[in-house]
């Protein structure tokens, strides 16, 4: 189910909410991960058992290392296994057809594919059960013994299918101890309308005009393919910024508060500046779970290069079962070990604007290596936007045009600049707090009722994640 | 300031929750006459349809489908497009002067497909070198009144598709309806509303087509004034000018069959239809056999699209039996047909794009 939809947004989401309250507090864990069983049912029904299996091995393999704190071998010795089986569903339920399929491609070989349809989230509640057993291995969370309130933080339907990665650290205390009053589920409902806004306004309207031009296979004019790459850019950040504000503003309602996930990566001024705010929770965790184990930059240049290839290459892996995210992945780790090299302190020097420019240039370009899954049009694409097909034609100036109110809403709002802006207005006007929260009321609500008036008229709504 | 949060959360329940009682409580609506589908109703709950997530698709498109007011909330949402400059919503551009237009955009039409279509139509004539093959390539609405088209807006190109054609295939009788509509562009000949030509447009096209020697007489007579139609319906724009439906006598003498069944010549009905296009025979079917027009021992074989429905009228001056053959329905043998009824003339009738990507044309070879 995703929350774009009617049936989230007018029947699971009321019912669940209405039933979690009327529960008495013990048993809201309880009702929480039933509510999130079914949520992942509704599309996977099936993969629940995947889903019931990770809970037991990750939840009984806490309770191994706990009982042999004493044996540090052994204590390693579950965690190499608990791993070993959470990467192991994940490799064969994700990876296992790119595999073999490259294989007969390398080899002329023709083993049948597995055609395993991908369970949905599966990347996201695998590396969040691995943040589990890893941080009782390293001793720094508590083991659970309560498998409801653990099985509840595997599931938790808000960041189930897309994220924010919430590690178990990040929740521990809020799993037993956590309360709301009116005012945090209210600002709950504002962050979740926002995402849904995001999501349904600006990534759908904005996602339909890319897909025109990527059909197009990259026989575009420069100024269409450039319009198609922001048109991604733009789709991209409004859909995934747009889920994490909705599942922030959900994990709210339920007295959650989980990590942001995006801090305006549009504003960034250099790569490595891109990826402190894009998808902070993916890049914390394999911080946090590969890039500091391997060593991090503590054991000379040419091992921390070596690091940064690893991690950037599982990332762009991370994020699908082709070669165009593999790509993706290690054109990062190229301008990443670049910038660190010498490029960030060349940007030191430069003017902050020209900084910008840099990053939204390789950003863009990022982005058509990571939506052209038909690597096939990758080059060509890449071609036509340096005119390999003129610079000007077909529809290009059409599409300009229509699009233009969208493209110009689409740069504000995806700076800091709205937030800025009512605050300062807020200020001027002398706004008490109840003015203030009238008016973000008021906003809300519309917002709300425009996202479905567009839920309803709009065919166009994809769900980008499944690849994930 | 707790009441005030509680009147928002109270209002943010009743937004969700409201219209999905409603859907529950209210009868469901079983078709769309604005998006000419069957709208999804109660899904039905078992295990099996869980199971396969049926039913979970289906409760979906359920509220989707069924929530209160939709078409009002479609055509809000057309109208905060418009106002943000869209000038395409819902596959139809918003042109000048009342036209709204069918978005067929160059690169949708599949050229290789159009030629394979071609060749299969020349396979078919070259079988029957005694009978007169005729392909009628109807240019869609936005090539001729392409100058009523959104700024830098485009569309295929009619003449050039023509052009190909007669290359590709030149033993077939390719008539030019798009340089003879071209030149009447000025006069009421495509629907504002509706992706298809007006009875006076397709006049013109039966004047080009029997190269004006057509025997039909009549003079259009006015059956409704309050036409909205399928382009219409993809905005839902409260803008929109009503279109005119006009019809043509015939002879009271003809009887027209529709798949086994006899039908009036003109659906009268379709007056208190939304889809007033509905007035030629009622709509499209596999085979409709019209019988007793002009006293000639001629026999017509249509295979069509939609724009042939109001082009058919004038032809029953000059031929006795007239047999429409819609390949989307038609599932029997055409060879069969031609040797049964003794069909001296072959027409097709397609507009160019969705003769582009015709799938049936292979039934001709059945």
């Amino acid at each position: 189910m995703v929350f774009s939809s009617f049936s989230f947004l007018c029947i699971f989401l009321p019912i669940v909410l209405a039933v979690y309250y009327i529960l008495p507090k013990k048993a809201r864990n309880l009702f929480l991960l039933i509510a999130s069983l079914v949520f992942y049912a509704w599309g996977e029904p099936k993969y629940v058992l995947l889903m019931i299996f990770s809970i037991a091995v990750n939840y009984v393999f806490g309770l191994l290392m706990e009982k042999n704190r004493e044996n540090k071998k052994r204590m390693k010795l579950m965690l190499v296994l608990s791993v070993i089986i959470d990467i192991g569903l994940l490799c064969v339920f994700k990876y296992t057809d790119f595999v073999i399929e490259n294989v007969n491609k390398a080899f002329g070989a023709s083993f049948d594919l597995l055609y395993l349809a991908l369970p949905i989230g599966i990347s996201f509640y695998t590396f969040q059960a691995m943040s589990y057993t890893i941080d009782v291995y390293r001793g720094d969370v508590k083991v659970q013994h309560n498998v409801i309130d653990f099985g509840m933080y595997i599931t938790m339907f808000p960041q189930l299918i897309a994220g924010p990665i919430v590690r178990y650290s990040d929740v521990e205390a809020q799993l037993t101890d956590r309360d709301v009053d009116a005012k945090n589920f209210s600002q709950g409902i504002c962050r979740f309308t926002v995402g849904l806004g995001k999501k349904v306004l600006l990534a759908n309207q904005i996602g339909a005009l890319w897909s025109t031009i990527y059909a197009q296979g990259g026989s575009t004019s420069a100024l269409m393919a450039w319009l198609g790459a922001v048109a991604f850019t733009f789709q991209i950040y409004f859909d995934f910024s747009g889920y994490s504000d909705m599942a922030i503003g959900l994990g709210r309602m339920f007295g959650f508060k989980f990590p942001e996930n995006f801090r305006y990566p549009y504003e960034s001024v250099s790569v490595t500046d891109f990826w402190r705010r894009w998808h902070i929770t993916l890049s914390t965790w394999f911080k946090e779970y590969l890039y500091i184990p391997l060593g991090g930059n503590r054991k000379g240049k040419g091992r921390q290069i070596f690091n940064l290839f690893v991690v950037w290459t599982l990332t762009g892996f991370w994020h699908g079962a082709g070669w165009n995210f593999i790509m993706w992945g290690l054109y990062y780790f190229l301008l990443l070990v670049v910038e660190k090299l010498f490029l960030l302190k060349v940007l030191d020097k430069t003017p902050k604007f020209i900084n910008h420019i840099y990053a939204l240039f390789v950003i863009v370009i990022g982005w058509v290596i990571f939506a052209c899954d038909d690597v096939s049009v990758l080059l060509p694409y890449l071609g036509s936007m340096f005119g390999a097909n003129g610079l000007v034609g077909g529809m290009d100036l059409y599409y300009l045009a229509t699009r233009a109110v969208l493209l110009a809403v689409l740069c504000i709002a995806s700076t800091e600049l709205p937030k800025k802006l009512v605050l300062a207005a807020g200020e001027k006007l002398h706004m008490s707090e109840k003015t203030a929260f009238i008016v973000k009321a008021v906003f809300t609500l519309l917002l709300l009722a425009l996202s479905m008036i567009f839920l309803i008229g709009d065919s166009y709504n994809p769900f980008l994640y499944f690849r994930f | 300031m707790k009441k005030l949060y509680l009147i928002f959360i109270a209002l943010f329940a009743a937004i969700i929750v409201v219209p999905s009682l409603w859907v529950f409580a209210s009868e469901d609506t079983d078709f769309s006459d604005n998006e000419n589908r069957m709208l999804q109703t109660a899904p039905e709950l078992n295990g099996e349809t869980v199971l396969s997530g049926k039913f979970q698709d289906e409760l979906n498109e359920y509220i989707t489908d069924q929530f209160p007011a939709r078409d009002t909330w479609t055509a809000l949402g057309s109208r905060i497009k418009m106002l943000a400059g869209m000038k395409d919503i819902g596959g139809a551009y918003i042109g000048e002067d009342g036209y709204y237009f069918e978005m067929i955009t160059p690169d949708s039409v599949d050229e290789a497909k159009y030629l394979q279509n071609l060749a299969l139509v020349k396979t078919f004539a070259q079988k029957y070198p005694e009978i007169d093959t005729t392909l009628l390539l109807v240019p869609a609405t936005s090539t001729v009144l392409s100058d009523k088209l959104p700024a830098n807006a485009e569309t295929y190109d009619a003449a050039a598709m023509l052009q190909l054609a007669k290359t590709a295939v030149p033993e077939i009788n390719i008539p030019d309806a798009y340089s003879a509509l071209s030149s009447h562009k000025d006069e009421y000949i495509y629907y504002r509303t509706d992706h298809h030509w007006t009875t006076m447009g397709a006049k013109i096209a039966y004047d080009c087509l029997m190269d004006g020697k057509g025997a039909y007489k009549g003079a259009p007579e006015l059956f409704s004034d309050f036409f909205l139609g399928t382009t219409y319906s993809k905005t839902l724009d409260a803008k929109a000018l009503a279109d005119e439906v006009y019809t043509v006598p015939v002879s009271d003498k003809i009887t027209v069959n529709a798949d086994g069944t006899d039908i009036p010549f003109y659906f009268t009905d379709a007056a208190k239809e939304k889809d007033k296009y509905k007035v030629f025979f009622g709509g499209n079917y596999g085979e409709v056999t019209i019988r007793g027009g002009a006293e000639n021992g001629k026999t017509l074989l249509v295979i069509k699209d939609s724009f042939a429905n109001s082009l058919v009228p004038y032809l029953t001056a000059d031929y006795e039996n007239i047999i429409m053959l819609d390949l989307r329905y038609y599932m029997g043998s055409i060879q069969g047909l031609m040797e049964q009824e003794g069909v001296t003339d072959v027409l097709f009738v397609n507009e160019m794009s969705s003769f582009a990507k015709d799938t049936n044309i292979i039934k001709l070879t059945f």
